[in-house]
């Protein structure tokens, strides 16, 4: 009962603030000539519906025509005809939940690190290179000249340690790259969110760079690294085990899924039912009480600024092994990081609200992006999702709103009597 | 009454002298060039479209790199396709994309409508690779995409739209109009489908002006216009008086660095001559939108072949804003009067190369297919 009145406790002012954020996001549809509501109905079933999605009520239950000409109404999340939409939200989802779960760490430590993107870039640069680096040197220790004619024993064994191998790699990138910001606020008091800032800009030029000369795979107009060996490839579910369902085809959701569910799951168990994570917590809390109750702060704090750098290089990873397969020229620009910080703000950090909120922003990027098939100019999806944001961040706001007005509301019933004084008063 | 009169007078004698003079100008002027832009004026404009058929069965989506507004190639591309819209009758899907990382959900967004066609515009090689391996079925149109090698996609088709010879006649242009013999390429980036312009370029530049010397720079982003404003400014502070800019929307920096300094810059892709008249000499046009038209239309006729299709000027897929069927003159009316005095010359100049060209006595040096120059 408790945990049914949080939830509807946490859901709704959320809710309260879509609707808000759409009703005045409805000012610019109209100055932009749309009606309101299609455009609404546009953005939710690109973003969320089956494909043919026409109004709100599709979302849920979509009437499809069948082989034999019947109609026939199905469950929309299910219906996967041509690929469905909800299978390519998950996979843009995958890296927000996992920088936001790294943003949430280094937030409940005290730490206002939002390094999340030049983590997140620093991971991927680094299994670019070792997803077909690594692959290499093994084919040459093995005498392996062409990896077709590898024996499949081989293969399979590279196939299972190549990519762990590349993931603790890009891990191990990130919280090195997040361990300097918190180590060098910790021994010399350098404000964390500018050194992240800072770090952030040096890793997309250092990216950058690296795409453009060191690794740079051919003379292709746009700059990209090898792609990576195909032991070190995470095979998303439509070409591998799920290559006949065709709710996946389309989308190249995979394993780092399932990663993403299991860092979700871990973070939550740290953060609240470790000693650890109590003691990041305390820090945040008050610093000065934790200390003097002999908590380590600055010991704490470092810890989450190593966990939250490796979750965002998990990400990194996670996005180059199972999705792009290589960087191009372009994706340090992506800026996946700041979602995912977006993302853990205004899920409160709560980690229930990280999954639920991330891939709803995928789904409203994705709205937001391919509102055009409707014809209706992209810039219009970007209006809506900023004022959704701009009035979930007003959260707290909403929430104070309300509750003052349904005392004033309680207060007015209760003391009607006496504030109505009439004849029949004595 | 007489007042009136005497006007009339004043008037026709007027007239009869205007028409002499017009008349002994035209015999002392060179005999070789006659514009063919001023003396029909229908060659400007395009002939009035025939009424679209209705085709509005068949359906194209086409995924541009960024938002329109490039003044270049994308703005080219999107002309393309409402041309298409508009003259065939079909029905067309244009979709602005933010840059690279979305690319790939757009046009696999654009796959769930199975639309005839799918036209993508300087989406990078190994997603549409990738893409069309994975969706045997549907037919797609990759321009302004380099493929190292030939894909082999039997559902894949592109034009390599060869732009080395509208840029040498460019750098006729440029050689034949400079005043300080410093002429300058700013490109987007130092690879092959950029080379090829500025290698045209500079070859043009050296067969009317053989010791011009030639300034070369790279901006590194197609999208950086300030970068490429400093760019180009110290190349004019270095005395080159002609830019060639070969840089996407970076290269509106170089044009805005001409009109600040009162110097000369060479559009490129779309007609960008109006830009800064009188400031920018001419436009080497690379016809994105013929491309984008002629996928449309092969798949309305039933003509879609796969595979690489290598076009050029000769196929009209290359050219310069002065050609006909464009024919700007706004240089010449807002342009230095001495260098627009040299103009008919220059034509000249350009029309005999171009001549040669097409008849293959003159071949330029193609830096995509020798990437070693």
């Amino acid at each position: 009962m408790r945990l049914l009145r949080r939830a509807v406790d946490s859901l709704s002012i959320p809710l309260i603030a879509i609707v808000l954020g759409l009703a005045a996001s409805g000012v610019f549809v109209i100055i932009a000539g749309a009606q309101p509501i299609d455009t609404y109905q546009r953005l939710f079933c690109e973003g969320f519906g089956p494909n043919p999605c026409a109004t709100f009520g599709d979302l849920l239950f979509t009437q499809v025509e069948t082989e034999s000409g019947v109609l026939q109404t199905v469950f929309s999340p299910t219906y996967g005809a041509g690929g469905s939409r909800i299978a390519l939200v998950l996979e843009q989802a995958t890296p927000l939940i996992l920088t936001a779960l790294s943003a949430a760490v280094a937030f409940q430590a005290g730490m206002f690190s939002i390094g999340m993107d030049g983590q997140f870039l620093m991971g991927a640069i680094t299994v670019a290179f070792l997803g077909y680096w690594l692959p290499d040197q093994i084919y040459l220790l093995a005498g392996v000249t062409d990896p077709e004619t590898a024996p499949q024993a081989l293969l399979t064994i590279m196939h299972l340690i190549i990519p762990a191998i590349c993931i603790a790699a890009a891990m191990l990138a990130g919280a090195i790259y997040s361990w300097i910001p918190g180590y060098i606020k910790i021994k010399l008091n350098v404000n964390e969110l500018i050194s992240t800032i800072i770090f952030n800009a040096i890793a997309v030029q250092l990216v950058g760079w690296l795409i453009n000369f060191p690794l740079r795979s051919d003379l292709n107009n746009i700059a990209r690294t090898r792609r990576i060996d195909d032991t070190a490839w995470l095979v998303p579910f439509n070409r591998g085990i799920f290559q006949d369902v065709e709710w996946f085809s389309g989308a190249r959701l995979g394993v780092g899924f399932l990663i993403a569910l299991v860092a979700a799951l871990l973070v939550w168990y740290y953060l609240k039912r470790t000693t650890a994570g109590y003691e990041q917590r305390m820090t945040r809390g008050s610093s000065l009480f934790a200390r003097f109750g002999g908590i380590p702060t600055g010991r704490a704090a470092l810890r989450a600024m190593i966990i939250s750098g490796a979750l965002s290089g998990l990400a990194g990873a996670i996005a180059i092994l199972g999705v792009e397969r290589r960087v191009i020229d372009g994706f340090q620009a992506s800026g996946t990081g700041f979602d995912g910080v977006l993302v853990a703000i205004l899920s409160k950090e709560s980690i229930i609200g990280i999954l639920l909120f991330a891939p709803f922003f995928a789904g409203l990027n994705l709205g937001a992006t391919n509102l055009q098939f409707g014809n209706l100019p992209r810039q219009l999806g970007g209006i809506i999702i900023s004022f959704i944001v701009l009035f979930s961040a007003m959260e707290d706001f909403i929430r104070a709103r309300l509750i003052s007005l349904w005392k004033r509301r309680t207060l007015l019933q209760r003391t009607a009597p006496v504030d109505k004084p009439d004849g029949n008063a004595v | 009454m007489l007042t009136v009169l005497r006007r009339r007078v004043l008037f026709a004698v007027l007239v009869v002298l205007l028409f002499g003079a017009l008349a002994a100008n035209a015999q002392d002027a060179t005999p070789e060039y006659v514009d063919q832009c001023l003396a029909d004026p229908s060659a400007a404009a395009p002939e009035a479209a025939a009424p679209a058929p209705d085709n509005s069965d068949i359906s194209f989506a086409i995924i541009l790199p960024n938002a329109r507004g490039d003044r270049s190639f994308i703005d080219s591309a999107a002309a393309g396709a409402e041309r298409a819209i508009a003259e065939l009758g079909v029905t067309g899907t244009i979709i602005e994309t933010n840059g690279a990382a979305e690319h790939d959900a757009a046009i696999r967004r654009a796959i769930q409508d199975s639309p005839d066609l799918i036209i993508t515009i300087a989406v990078d090689p190994s997603t549409i690779e990738e893409i069309a391996d994975e969706f045997p079925n549907q037919r797609f149109a990759a321009q302004e995409t380099f493929f190292p090698g030939d894909p082999g996609l039997e559902n894949l088709a592109l034009f390599n739209i060869f732009t080395h010879e509208n840029s040498y006649l460019a750098g006729i242009a440029a050689g034949m109009l400079t005043r300080t013999g410093i002429v300058g390429a700013v490109g987007g980036l130092d690879v092959p489908g950029i080379n090829l312009f500025i290698v045209g370029f500079e070859e043009g530049v050296q067969s009317v002006c053989a010791d011009c010397q030639l300034l070369r720079s790279y901006v590194g982003d197609f999208s950086d216009p300030v970068t490429a404003k400093e760019q180009a400014l110290s190349m004019y502070a270095e005395g080159a008086d002609i830019l060639y800019q070969v840089a996407g929307r970076s290269g509106e920096g170089v044009l805005d660095a001409a009109a600040e300094t009162g110097n000369l810059a060479i559009g490129v892709d779309s007609n960008q001559d109006d830009l800064y008249p009188g400031n920018i000499l001419v436009s080497a046009l690379k016809r994105v939108d013929n491309a984008v038209f002629s996928f449309v239309q092969s798949v309305v006729d039933e003509t879609y072949v796969p595979g690489i299709t290598n076009v050029g000027m000769a196929e009209g897929f290359a050219g310069l804003s002065w050609d006909l069927g464009v024919c700007s003159r706004t240089f010449d009316q807002n342009g230095p009067a001495d260098l627009v005095e040299q103009l008919p010359a220059v034509r000249t100049a350009i029309e005999e190369a171009r001549a040669a060209i097409l008849a293959g006595e003159l071949v330029v040096t193609n830096a995509l297919l020798e990437p070693a120059q």
